[in-house]
């Protein structure tokens, strides 16, 4: 078991936004949340990577106990969040950004594997090589989500967490970050991602979870959950026009 | 106006505009990291001057030994500033902030004046000499210190800034401390680290003025001010924007003191403050 959590309460101020939440994600799995905004499925990521802390429940990361981890630590253990929109440092150059990325692990590594590492991110995605100096506020929004990813993978995390990566961005683009996730998933890093977009999601993912006002209210296959209108009609809103085929 | 008396300006707005513009640095690499403006940034500058004189006085230093020194009390008393008044209100707001560094600002003023003397202290120059002649303009040769330990501090911070991985670290995380919380940096560590750069800039400034302005005294209040203008006027987001901007102000405080009157001199950062606030807020080489 990679990630599992126990009843997870998760609070914004007074208001009790995660609701006993348990989730089990399994090695070398694809991992998805979908349900509608306001489901609680940010804050589920965000109470994972440690940016909140929980107020009542259980995080399990590899046999660890991580609920009281703050973020700077989890991402040594080896998760690492992609956040909504990106958040790229937009004062810094491409290749800056990405060196941060294995800024918790500076110390370790040596000069060879950095470079390994950043000619992968560049071999998944080319046009951050060609953007290398360039500073990332002046990338596109596929771009800077890109670089996000990127900046992630740097830390060799054994887990991605990814919020919403489609989230704003033209279709042909969300068909090559599908591509690079299920790419990044068949070298061996398990991926929990959250998606309002359903069916692009379920095409890529090995099961789901459906979420709505803060609970889990059904998990199943990807195929399973595929095949049942009604529930993606009655959580995910109306069908998508684009599919990831 | 001839050839010489340009060079006189540039020599004499330079040499203050220099001292300014480690001042403005100090004040940008806080406001950077935290969104407030830091009023012991002047007092800080003040401190930096007698710590030098008594490392010389009192313990008998020579003169390199003693900037050393000085320069480290100076990161360390920014590091001790930032986890006693800093720390506890990061959380809050930028007005507790600058709350907090107003009263560090008394504290400051007024340990000086127990510790060593109210009245400003004699500091000798670095180099013993008449001032030099260049073309017609004279220059002290503490200008050329001056100018120099400037020019080095500002080159030596953007390297730091641009090529070491705690310096990037650093604007990563004011640019953006969630996403820096993500790949491991923690925003309070950054928050310290600029105080004790600023802490260091602080006593860099305090030395090398000490010996046109004398080393204590109430000069930190009219220091900051004018450390502030000229950052104001530059853009306090930039780096470059603030040396530029001090640097500007130092040659137009100069010129009018020269051609107009000696007694407006300190009116005119306030001056320009105003008319920079009013008219281009956000700076003149504002980068983003």
């Amino acid at each position: 078991m990679m990630l599992k959590t126990e009843n997870l309460n998760t609070f914004y101020g007074k208001v009790h936004v995660l609701r006993d939440v348990c989730i089990e994600v399994e090695e070398h799995e694809i991992v998805c949340i979908l349900g509608p905004n306001g489901a609680g499925k940010s804050t589920l990521l965000r109470t994972l990577a440690g940016l909140m802390h929980p107020k009542g429940g259980r995080i399990n990361f590899k046999q660890m106990n991580i609920t009281e981890l703050s973020a700077e630590k989890i991402v040594i253990y080896g998760m690492s969040l992609v956040p909504e929109g990106g958040s790229v440092f937009t004062n810094l150059p491409v290749i800056d950004n990405l060196i941060l990325g294995i800024y918790s692990q500076q110390k370790k590594l040596s000069k060879e594997e950095k470079t390994i590492r950043l000619n992968n991110v560049f071999d998944l995605f080319p046009i951050l090589k060609e953007r290398e100096t360039q500073k990332a506020g002046t990338l596109s929004g596929g771009e800077q989500r890109m670089l996000a990813i990127g900046r992630s993978l740097m830390s060799k995390p054994e887990m991605l967490l990814l919020d919403e990566p489609s989230l704003g961005l033209a279709p042909l683009v969300v068909k090559d970050i599908f591509q690079a996730l299920q790419d990044i998933n068949k070298e061996g890093t398990t991926i929990l991602l959250v998606e309002q977009n359903a069916k692009a999601t379920l095409e890529v993912a090995d099961r789901g979870y459906l979420m709505l006002l803060g609970k889990v209210m059904l998990s199943d296959t990807s195929d399973n959950l595929l095949k049942r209108e009604d529930i993606t009609t009655l959580y995910l809103g109306k069908k998508r026009q684009f599919s990831n085929k | 106006m001839s050839f010489s008396n340009v060079l006189q300006i540039l020599v004499g707005g330079l040499t203050m505009g220099s001292v300014y513009a480690l001042v403005a640095l100090g004040f940008h690499i806080i406001y950077n990291g935290t969104r407030a403006i830091n009023f012991a940034q002047g007092e800080q500058v003040v401190l930096g001057g007698v710590i030098a004189l008594s490392c010389m006085s009192t313990l008998k230093l020579p003169l390199p030994l003693a900037f050393f020194l000085t320069l480290i009390i100076g990161g360390v008393i920014g590091y001790f500033y930032e986890r006693l008044a800093i720390r506890p209100n990061l959380e809050t707001s930028e007005l507790s902030i600058i709350i907090s560094s107003i009263a560090v600002a008394i504290i400051l003023q007024n340990s000086i004046a127990v510790i060593w003397e109210k009245d400003p202290m004699y500091f000798p120059p670095f180099t013993k000499g008449g001032s030099l002649e260049f073309m017609g303009a004279y220059m002290l040769r503490q200008s050329l210190w001056i100018m120099g330990i400037t020019a080095a501090s500002v080159v030596a911070l953007d390297r730091f800034f641009h090529q070491t991985l705690l310096g990037k670290a650093i604007l990563a995380s004011a640019n953006n401390s969630e996403a820096a919380r993500l790949v491991g940096i923690s925003p309070f560590r950054m928050v310290s680290c600029s105080f004790i750069l600023s802490g260091c800039l602080g006593a860099i400034a305090g030395s090398i003025v000490a010996p046109l302005t004398f080393a204590g005294g109430p000069l930190g209040t009219m220091i900051a001010i004018k450390g502030f203008a000229g950052g104001i006027l530059g853009g306090l987001s930039s780096s470059r924007g603030v040396v530029l901007g001090a640097l500007l102000l130092g040659i137009l405080e100069f010129f009018i003191a020269t051609f107009i009157s000696e007694g407006y001199r300190d009116a005119i950062a306030i001056f320009i403050l105003l008319i920079a606030l009013m008219l281009k807020p956000e700076g003149l080489f504002a980068q983003e």
